[in-house]
């Protein structure tokens, strides 16, 4: 398992109601691009950006929900992709002998909920060897300011290459 | 507390909400609740039974409640405040306990329709808000009026939008 934390959330432009959640490797440079629907976007977001809203959303239900009935949500894990979907799994502790219940999520929902409670989000290591994406190469190698305006182009051509490729 | 049932998820046409009509189980009468999108699909793909390979968040949230040994005895549309309805779900735990949780009521109704369990209105709400049918045309000649209960059909949707 590898520990990833939220690096961005995108905007499809080919389509409104698609975002990108990108996710980037603790101790490294990878970056994990995942489509998540506009609502589930949004739960995510509204809560980073400590959007206040008069009745809870329902990842703050949820949430709710795992905190009165006693459950502490220990980490969220990205476990799987297949036909090119990502599939996660929540793992939360609950009752007087801390037991251990892992329940099927999307990662989108996996992560809204991640961020309100506060725990870690990792990746499946096959997962990320899979679908993981490495950063175009480091203009700090070369001379940054013969390749200042390169580098520019390449950082524009980013979102839209992630795009193409699902 | 009126008992009542999802009759209706409506789509608005000049925009993105859903109106969810909950009607009394035991009268005619309805109460029409603006929700999101989202989560009047929530409600409706669970009520058509259609299948997903990855579980929605209310199917997350249902999966959850149940590993952790508790289970919902009722939702609740119990409040409304500035055009706002609220509501409250109540659940079991395993020791037996009645827990209360804040929701929304379009989230309690995906909740309610996914577990099986009863939907109430609040009373003072249902009296207050609660709309009774068109004037039935049963008491006349059906035949006579077949064409003008079409017509009057055709109406109902635009008249709950309005208000």
């Amino acid at each position: 398992m590898i520990e990833m934390r939220i690096e961005s959330i995108r905007i499809s432009l080919m389509s409104t109601n698609q975002q990108v959640v990108i996710l980037k490797e603790l101790d490294g440079e990878r970056r994990l691009p995942i489509f998540i629907g506009k609502p589930e976007g949004d739960a995510i977001v509204f809560h980073l950006n400590g959007v206040s809203v008069p009745r809870p959303l329902t990842h703050d239900l949820a949430a709710n929900i795992l905190n009165k009935l006693d459950a502490r949500l220990s980490h969220v894990l990205i476990n799987d992709l297949r036909h090119q979907h990502f599939y996660a799994s929540i793992i939360v502790h609950a009752g007087d002998d801390e037991q251990e219940i892992a329940l099927d999520a999307r990662p989108s929902d996996a992560i809204a909920l991640a961020v309100r409670l506060d725990c870690p989000i990792f990746v499946a290591e096959h997962v990320l060897d899979e679908a993981g994406v490495e950063p175009l190469g480091a203009p700090e190698t070369s001379n940054k300011e013969d390749l200042g305006a390169f580098s520019d182009f390449i950082s524009s051509l980013d979102l839209s290459d992630l795009d193409k490729d699902k | 507390m009126v008992e009542v049932k999802v009759d209706a998820v409506r789509v608005n046409l000049m925009g993105s909400h859903r109106v969810v009509i909950l009607k009394d189980v035991e009268s005619e009468r309805f109460l029409p609740i603006w929700i999101g999108q989202p989560e009047a699909e929530a409600i409706t793909i669970h009520l058509t039974n259609t299948r997903v390979a990855r579980p929605l968040t209310h199917d997350l949230i249902v999966n959850a409640i149940r590993e952790l040994g508790a289970t919902v005895r009722y939702v609740v549309v119990n409040d409304l405040r500035e055009e706002t309805f609220y509501a409250r779900i109540v659940l079991r735990t395993r020791d037996g306990k009645d827990l209360s949780i804040d929701s929304r009521p379009s989230d309690a109704i995906a909740i309610a329709v996914r577990v099986g369990c009863s939907i109430y209105v609040d009373d003072d709400i249902m009296a207050q808000h609660g709309q009774e049918p068109e004037e039935e045309a049963g008491q006349e000649s059906e035949e006579d009026l077949g064409a003008f209960k079409d017509f009057l059909g055709t109406l109902d949707l635009d008249d709950l939008d309005k208000k």
